[in-house]
């Protein structure tokens, strides 16, 4: 519960949402959307904002991500943990482009509403660095 | 046990060799100057622009077989007999949506060099031209803003397509005044995205930038019929502030890079200036060109008030006449346009400095620190990409302690350091997102999205690569 108030509260409030630069620009089924950076998601522009929250499939989705399994196996190949993750929520993949042509997988929910897969993932890496107890710094061999 | 069909596809993008002095300026990361630095300018600059593949299901895969990497080359190929895509380069095993995009990568990259030893390429044109991701392919001296804007022709007129050459107040003829917005705005998207010279990258990026720009600005604008008039149309962008802002925001930024790549001649090392003497001097001429056509040949009354950049940057005297000049004093004895392969590469010879930036350490397990190292060394001074099997992709970009043993691939792209720390850049294929905005061994290059640079330390201790791809170029 605590996990979920605190992406709400960082989901929430407009003023932490802030349009991305071009990078956060896809055009996705032919249609440029620029995404809406909340934290470290990336958040499709069509998510309703209301009562002091964003409300739509993608916004649950991120919410939900931190939950949903992935096991080791999964990620056998490289394959990548957002996109994965984006099946599991009930997402389809889409390839979105930015201005300059690379590609970003996009998470379409049934509403119409979207999240950048990588988004999905990093949730659940900040979900994670966030209960794990603090690491040793990588030492530095290299100067 | 690992084998090469579980390993990811390859994202490569073309290649060239530059330095990066824009980073230093967008992220106030990378150390300038001060002690030897063995990676200072050792970096390859991978053209931004192009594909990754989302992979999103590795049953979607299809395996593209180019196997000049293999001890056995006849083995390989049969095991990806099939395929009807198998070339002799290096493997690739593409598990995404644009399984194309991969070859062609991988594709363009080898053409690239090949091109470079003035060797036909061995894939066509027309080939790479059917494909989804043509706009990749490497050049030297390729960034990420286009160094022209446009054709500006010797008449000082524009060229039919240039549309960000009216829009920085450039002529427009009168033959294409009259015709080409005669038609929808979706045709003239069409247009626009078919111009520039399909292999020249410089060429591509630039129409990429335009197409961009002027297609925003005007689907922006929302006005079929404002586009059936081109002045109006600009006009109407220009007012509103839109196509026109980020034509002009372009602009600043490519001087701001400019500017960077000037003050930092003198303190690069032989590499990088060899790279920088390149990207200065071309750089300066065509603003220098810039600068020119604005004084020399004012625009036209009807485009007499579109935006001032760069007028403004040259309102009494060309700026980029100190960048030539300086161009000039730091390699007095090679002449702008001059400079050949042989030497950039007796330029981009390792200093002994170098050395001590080198990967191995025994938490390395199969990898064959020698010839990683070595292929580091060809990648600077040759342009030839290092392409690894790594073990454990999330762990190496993100925050998770878990091991995990995802044998993935990466392109290593170059190394150079930042905050004082000897770091490597890659590209994964995951996409543009960044994969980390607070781990300090992580850093995005915000102009090149993709390009994610981890510390050697890091990269030591998590990537746990397995295996070195020889792209046989």
């Amino acid at each position: 519960m605590g996990i979920l108030l605190a992406l709400l509260v960082a989901l929430s409030p407009v003023p932490h949402a802030r349009a991305g630069g071009r990078h956060n620009c896809f055009t996705v089924h032919e249609k440029r959307r620029c995404f809406l950076e909340l934290g470290s998601a990336l958040l499709g522009p069509d998510c309703p904002y209301a009562k002091g929250a964003y409300n739509c499939a993608a916004a649950r989705a991120l919410a939900a991500a931190i939950k949903v399994p992935l096991a080791d196996a999964e990620l056998e190949g490289g394959r990548n943990p957002g996109a994965l993750l984006c099946k599991k929520l009930a997402g389809s993949l889409e390839v979105g482009a930015d201005w300059a042509g690379n590609q970003e997988a996009i998470c379409v929910f049934g509403d119409g509403t979207m999240v950048t897969a990588t988004s999905l993932w990093l949730q659940r890496e900040e979900a994670a660095a966030a209960a794990a107890p603090p690491s040793a710094p990588v030492t530095k061999k290299h100067k | 046990m690992r084998r090469w069909g579980q390993a990811c596809w390859i994202l490569s993008t073309a290649l060239a060799v530059a330095s990066f002095p824009g980073f230093a300026a967008a992220e106030g990361a990378p150390a300038a100057g001060g002690a030897p630095d063995d990676c200072e300018g050792y970096r390859l600059d991978w053209v931004t622009g192009g594909p990754f593949n989302p992979e999103p299901l590795a049953t979607s895969s299809k395996d593209y077989a180019v196997c000049s990497g293999e001890p056995d080359k006849e083995a390989c190929k049969a095991r990806h007999k099939g395929d009807g895509k198998q070339h002799d380069y290096v493997i690739v095993h593409d598990q995404g949506v644009n399984g194309t995009c991969t070859f062609q990568a991988l594709a363009g990259v080898l053409n690239y060099n090949k091109s470079m030893k003035g060797e036909k390429p061995t894939v066509s044109p027309e080939y790479l031209a059917s494909q989804d991701c043509d706009n990749f392919l490497p050049g030297h001296g390729i960034h990420d803003i286009p160094r022209a804007l446009s054709s500006y022709n010797k008449s000082g007129s524009c060229t039919r397509e240039d549309l960000a050459c009216v829009a920085n107040g450039g002529e427009l003829s009168e033959t294409l005044e009259s015709a080409y917005f005669t038609s929808a705005i979706t045709s003239s998207t069409l247009a626009l995205q078919g111009f520039g010279t399909k292999f020249d990258p410089n060429e591509k990026a630039k129409s990429q930038i335009c197409t961009t720009v002027l297609k925003d600005g005007l689907s922006d604008d929302k006005s079929l019929a404002l586009a059936r008039d081109l002045a109006a149309a600009t006009d109407k962008i220009s007012e509103e502030g839109k196509g026109i802002d980020r034509l002009t925001d372009n602009l600043s930024k490519q001087m701001a890079i400019q500017k960077n790549t000037t003050a930092g001649i003198s303190g690069d090392t032989a590499k990088s200036r060899a790279a920088e003497y390149s990207r200065c001097t071309a750089d300066a001429e065509f603003f220098k060109q810039i600068c020119k056509d604005k004084i020399e040949k004012p625009p036209a009354d009807k485009v007499a008030n579109k935006p001032k950049v760069p007028a403004d940057a040259c309102k009494t005297k060309c700026p980029w006449d100190g960048i030539a000049a300086e161009c000039s004093k730091t390699f007095k004895d090679k002449a702008p346009g001059k400079v050949t392969e042989d030497f950039l590469a007796s330029q981009a010879r390792k200093s002994k400095d170098a050395e001590t930036c080198i990967m191995g350490s025994s938490d390395m397990g199969e990898m064959r620190q020698q010839l990683l190292n070595n292929q580091i060394a060809d990648m600077e001074k040759t342009g030839k990409p290092v392409i690894l099997d790594v073990n454990d992709m999330s762990r190496l970009v993100g925050k998770s302690q878990k091991r995990s043993d995802a044998g993935h691939a990466v392109v290593l792209i170059g190394r150079q350091r930042i905050n004082g720390e000897c770091g490597y850049w890659v590209r994964n294929s995951w996409g543009t997102q960044c994969p980390s905005k607070t781990n300090p061994d992580v850093h995005c290059d915000p102009d090149r999205p993709g390009n994610v640079w981890i510390s050697s330390a890091k990269f030591e201790s998590d990537a746990g690569v397995k295996r070195i791809f020889d792209p046989g170029l």
